[in-house]
This record gives structure tokens, C-alpha cells and sequence, in this order.
């Protein structure tokens, strides 16, 4: 329980600190919000006139307070590129993007988990080498040109799914899975190079230690060795990998959504910043940000929760 | 040490090895040579020529301004590489101080550095580079000052786990009887005793930075037109991926032969250590 506790207030106060970043980040820029919006060519007054009209001559941290409230209510003013309010904005493309990182995350647990095993239990040299080339190469590939592969091969020659036409998951959710497989594999084949390896290293770990000879020395099968034993231990820096991966794959969609042509949360980003259109950009790294340290928080408790012995921090 | 030993163990050649310097001799001789000499010149526009198919004349074909693409691969890899280079002497400079002093001297400035440090790890680097651009503009110099600063956690992390595993050593303890000073001692003597971890944390920092940067030009927001870069080329190959996927290939296949060399390399050297 006291794990607990401090856990959670080390989380309020983390995100704190974030939201006062993204919110100071924003602030240094020599061009505001209301010179941004009137153009190059407006006067002084006009400027003068807008920034009052918009609170931004107000004291750092009255609006910094402002701007958490607003954050609370979910209320990120408006965009200045669409002139839409900021959350609107952001509501329709999130299914997306969590569509993608969720497909994504099991494509990569799916596919690493039994190969990380398989690597593992290889003991010839042989073997190794090739596993290592494979996973090397899967996490040199930069994840934009393994997209533009995908589209080349499976939407331009093999033709098994239309490059740009998305289909939401509310309408047809077979069509939706048919289309965000290509993105998703795009997003999860250097991470399957990044899991295997880690998979790989840290079971062999686990093999090596001396629980796993006395199991083996008391008449412990190969089989019930490597599952009630080996993987159990391994489960908590394993837990702690995944999350890791999951917040890379948020920003991996970044790029991928681009790509694809998906419009996602990672796609507005891009636009809003060669757009300046801070906003929305805050808005997105705050919400991104908060979702990786909730992330961790969880992991945190999890990890707590199959390895009792985890002191705090 | 001779060049044999090196590639080949127990009277076997270490195959991955041998592949990861062949790739990163190809990236090297590659790009030193666009610096001096490309075909065609990398900018020169052919209207009439215009997503040519590779022909003997223009070997990887030609781009959708009729540019040829062995030249501004030639190019794109000596910006893209150097970015990579730049980033990671920032970062393995900022690093290894940041690393020396708090793993050296430890208390308060080290509890709160490394809190400082695992708060920005936990954030995927390429959305702190896209804030960071978004708030100081987009263009190389930005880039590079971008990712190098957020490389510098990694590198620190390193270095000072390192540094607190050696400075309770005898050879520490020796030094300081002699009189060493501690900058002498942390830089001196310390120093090239972690080389092996600096060295595979430099080979995966590198090709971070060349991934990154590749990223960041495909979303228009690293190196800017007309420069050549790897990742630059491939933003713009897109929309003629049907009619002209060779605009694409040769720069997708110039970043992953670098990447995949530098891995292979570095993914031996680690083993050799162990």
C-alpha cells in the first residue's frame, strides 16, 4: 500500500512537471500566438489588441495555471491552422493512432515471445549468427522505408489492400484489421528485431542461474523448466521491455501514419508544427507524454505485483 | 593485431563480422566519394529526363526533377552520415562528462541528474526532437543540436554506471597515493578502462542518430531542399513509389546497409568482451 502511495504521488507530480515543460517549451518561442495568427504584416496595435483578447498578457504563472485547467477539462483552446477547438481536433483522429499502436504491440508480443524462446534454446553457432544478422537487420531498416516497402509489395504488386483508402473500425472492423495490418507491421518489424534480441539475452540469463540446475538436477523436465521456472523469473524486466516498446511505438506511428496516410494524432503533429500551430502541438505532446508515464506507472505496479521484493523506486 | 585474428575464431570466419565491414567500408567509400566526385551534378535538373528507369548512363535512374539518384545518394549519404556523426560526438561529449562527474563524485547533483536523465529516456527521443524543432525551427543545425542533446542521457548513463564500478578499484586508489588529481584520474585513468561499453553505446548511438534523422527529413523537418540527405530523398520518392520505386530504394537500401554494418560490427565487438 505505501508502494502504492508513493508510486501514485511520484506519478501526479511527474506529470506536473511535464505539463509545466510543454508548457514553458512554448513559451520561449520569440513569435506568440497572436502574431502568429495576424500575419507578418500586422501593426503593433492590432498585435497588442489580440494579445490582450487572448490572455496572453497575463503573468507566466497565472496562465501556466490557466493552462492546466483548461488541460483538466480537457480544454486546449483552438487550433490556429484550422480554427477548430483543439480536443475536436484531436477526438477524431485518436482511434487511429491507438488502433495502430494496439495492433502493433501485438503483432510484436505475438511473433517475439515464441522466437525469443526458439533463439534461446539454440546452442549452435550457426544458429546464433543467422538470429543475430536476422535481428540486426530487422532494426536497421528505417520503419518509413519498411512502410514504403509494404505499400510497394502488398498494395502495388500483390494488390491485397488499397495504399490510403482507411477503413474506420465502426463501419467495417474486418476491412479496418485487412488495411492497419500493413501500417502495423511496418511499426512492429524493427521492434520484433529489438524484442527478440532482448528475449534471447535475458532468458539465457535466467538459464544460466543456479535454480534452474537445481530443478533440472531434481527430475524437472526441459519443457516445465523453461515455462514454470525460466519464464516466471523473466517476466519482470520482460514487463518493464513492453512498456518500453509500447511508448515507442506511440512515436514510431509518427512516422508510419505519414506513410500510410493515416490521419492520426501522429500525422496532425507533423502538419501542426511545420503549420506553427503551437495549440495543437502542445496538446499532443502533453497527451503523448501522459500516456508514457502512465504507462511506466502501471508497469511499475505490475512488476511490483510479481516480484514482491521490488523496494521502492 | 593482426587483420586474420580479428575476422576469424577458432579457425572459423566470423561471417557477420565480415559482412559488417564490407557494409560499412561500402558506406564510407560511398559517401568520401560523393564529397569529391558524383556522376552528374546531384542538383542538376533534366526535364526530359524525368523518372527515368537505371540505364548504363544514369545507373539508379533518375528522380521526378530528372535529377540523377546515384549522385544525390552519393550526396544524401555524406549529409546523413555526418548528421549521424555530429550528433552522437555531442552526445558522447555532454555524456561522458555528465557520466564522469556524477558516477565519480555521486551525492545530491548525481540523485538529481540521473532523475533529470530517466525522465527525459522515458520519452521517445523523436517526439522531444519534434518539440524541440517545432519550437526553434527546422534545418540541420537545429536538427543536430536537437538529437545531440537528447543522446546525452544515454551516453551518461553509461558512463557513469561504469565510472561507479571502477573508482572503488585499487588502480583508482593507487593514483590518488601518487598525487593524480581527480580530473587526472576520471579522464586518464578511468576513462579508457570502460572503452569496450563506451564503444558498442557509441555504435548503437550512431545509428539512433542516422535512424533519427532519416525520420525527421522524411517529415520535413530536418534537412532542408536542396540539400541531398537520405531521409529527404525518400519523402520525396514517395509519391511516385509506382512509377519510380528505384527514387526510393537506393536511398532505403544506402541507410540500411550503414545501419545494418555499424550493428553487426558493434554486435561482435560486445561478444568479444564478455
Amino acid at each position: 500500500m505505501r508502494y502504492f502511495l508513493k508510486k501514485t504521488v511520484a506519478l501526479v507530480i511527474t506529470l506536473l512537471v511535464a505539463a509545466f515543460l510543454t508548457f514553458l517549451a512554448f513559451e520561449v518561442i520569440p513569435s506568440d500566438a497572436a502574431m502568429a495568427k495576424l500575419g507578418m504584416d500586422a501593426t503593433e496595435e492590432e498585435i497588442e489588441a489580440l494579445r490582450e483578447a487572448m490572455g496572453l498578457n497575463r503573468s507566466l504563472p497565472v496562465r501556466y495555471g490557466d493552462f492546466l485547467l483548461g488541460a483538466l477539462r480537457g480544454d486546449f483552446g483552438e487550433s490556429t491552422q484550422y480554427g477548430l477547438p483543439v480536443t475536436e481536433l484531436l477526438a477524431d483522429r485518436f482511434g487511429v493512432t491507438i488502433g495502430l499502436a494496439l495492433l502493433s504491440f501485438v503483432l510484436i508480443v505475438g511473433i517475439s515471445v515464441p522466437l525469443g524462446i526458439f533463439a534461446a534454446r539454440t546452442k549452435s553457432k550457426a544458429g546464433e549468427g543467422i538470429i543475430a544478422f536476422l535481428t540486426q537487420t530487422m532494426m536497421a531498416v528505417p520503419p518509413f522505408f519498411l512502410g514504403m516497402l509494404i505499400t510497394l509489395l502488398f498494395g502495388i504488386v500483390l494488390r491485397w489492400f488499397t495504399p490510403g483508402a482507411y477503413v474506420p473500425a465502426g463501419e467495417n472492423f474486418f476491412g479496418f484489421l485487412g488495411f492497419m495490418i500493413f501500417p502495423a507491421m511496418a511499426v512492429a518489424i524493427p521492434k520484433i528485431g529489438m524484442s527478440v534480441r532482448f528475449l534471447q539475452s535475458s532468458l539465457k540469463e535466467q538459464m544460466q542461474a543456479d535454480y534452474v540446475r537445481t530443478a533440472k538436477s531434481k527430475g524437472c523436465g526441459r519443457r516445465r523448466v523453461l515455462w514454470s521456472h525460466v519464464l516466471r523469473n523473466a517476466l519482470v524486466p520482460v514487463v518493464t521491455f513492453l512498456t518500453m516498446v509500447m511508448a515507442e511505438i506511440l512515436a514510431g506511428s509518427i512516422v508510419i501514419e505519414q506513410v500510410f496516410n493515416l490521419s492520426g494524432i501522429g500525422r496532425l503533429l507533423a502538419v501542426s508544427i511545420s503549420g506553427r500551430d503551437y495549440p495543437v502541438v502542445r496538446a499532443i505532446v502533453l497527451y503523448t507524454t501522459a500516456v508514457v508515464v502512465l504507462l511506466n506507472y502501471g508497469a511499475d505496479l505490475i512488476c511490483r505485483y510479481l516480484d514482491p521484493r521490488i523496494k521502492e523506486i | 593485431m593482426n587483420v586474420t585474428g580479428w575476422l576469424k575464431k577458432d579457425g572459423k570466419w566470423k561471417v557477420n563480422r565480415i559482412i559488417g565491414v564490407v557494409l560499412v567500408g561500402l558506406a564510407v567509400i560511398v559517401s568520401l566519394t560523393g564529397c569529391f566526385y558524383t556522376p552528374y551534378d546531384p542538383d542538376a535538373m533534366d526535364a526530359t529526363l524525368k523518372n527515368a528507369s537505371p540505364s548504363l548512363s544514369h545507373l539508379f535512374g533518375t528522380d521526378n526533377f530528372g535529377r540523377d539518384v546515384l549522385s544525390r545518394v552519393m550526396k544524401g549519404a555524406g549529409t546523413t552520415l555526418l548528421v549521424g556523426l555530429a550528433v552522437v560526438s555531442i552526445g558522447a561529449v555532454g555524456g561522458c562528462l555528465m557520466g564522469a562527474f556524477t558516477g565519480y563524485f555521486g551525492g545530491k547533483a548525481d540523485l538529481i541528474l540521473m532523475r533529470v536523465n530517466d525522465a527525459v529516456a522515458a520519452i521517445p527521443s523523436i517526439l522531444l526532437a519534434l518539440v524541440f524543432v517545432g519550437v526553434f525551427g527546422s534545418g540541420t543545425v537545429q536538427l543536430v543540436a536537437a538529437l545531440g542533446i537528447l543522446f546525452i542521457p544515454s551516453f551518461a548513463r553509461v558512463v557513469r554506471s561504469g565510472f561507479i564500478v571502477q573508482k572503488e578499484l585499487d588502480y583508482v586508489k593507487n593514483a590518488r597515493l601518487m598525487g593524480a588529481g581527480h580530473l587526472r584520474i576520471m579522464f586518464v585513468h578511468i576513462l579508457p578502462n570502460i572503452k569496450s561499453s563506451l564503444l558498442s553505446a557509441l555504435a548503437i548511438g550512431f545509428n539512433n542518430a542516422v535512424l533519427s534523422e532519416a525520420a525527421m527529413s522524411y517529415l520535413s523537418l530536418g534537412v532542408q531542399p536542396p540539400h541531398a540527405s537520405l531521409g529527404r530523398m525518400l519523402s520525396e520518392a514517395q509519391p511516385y513509389l509506382f512509377r519510380a520505386p528505384w527514387n526510393a530504394v537506393a536511398p532505403g537500401l544506402m541507410i540500411l546497409f550503414s545501419v545494418l554494418g555499424v550493428g553487426l560490427l558493434s554486435l561482435e565487438g560486445g561478444e568479444k568482451h564478455e
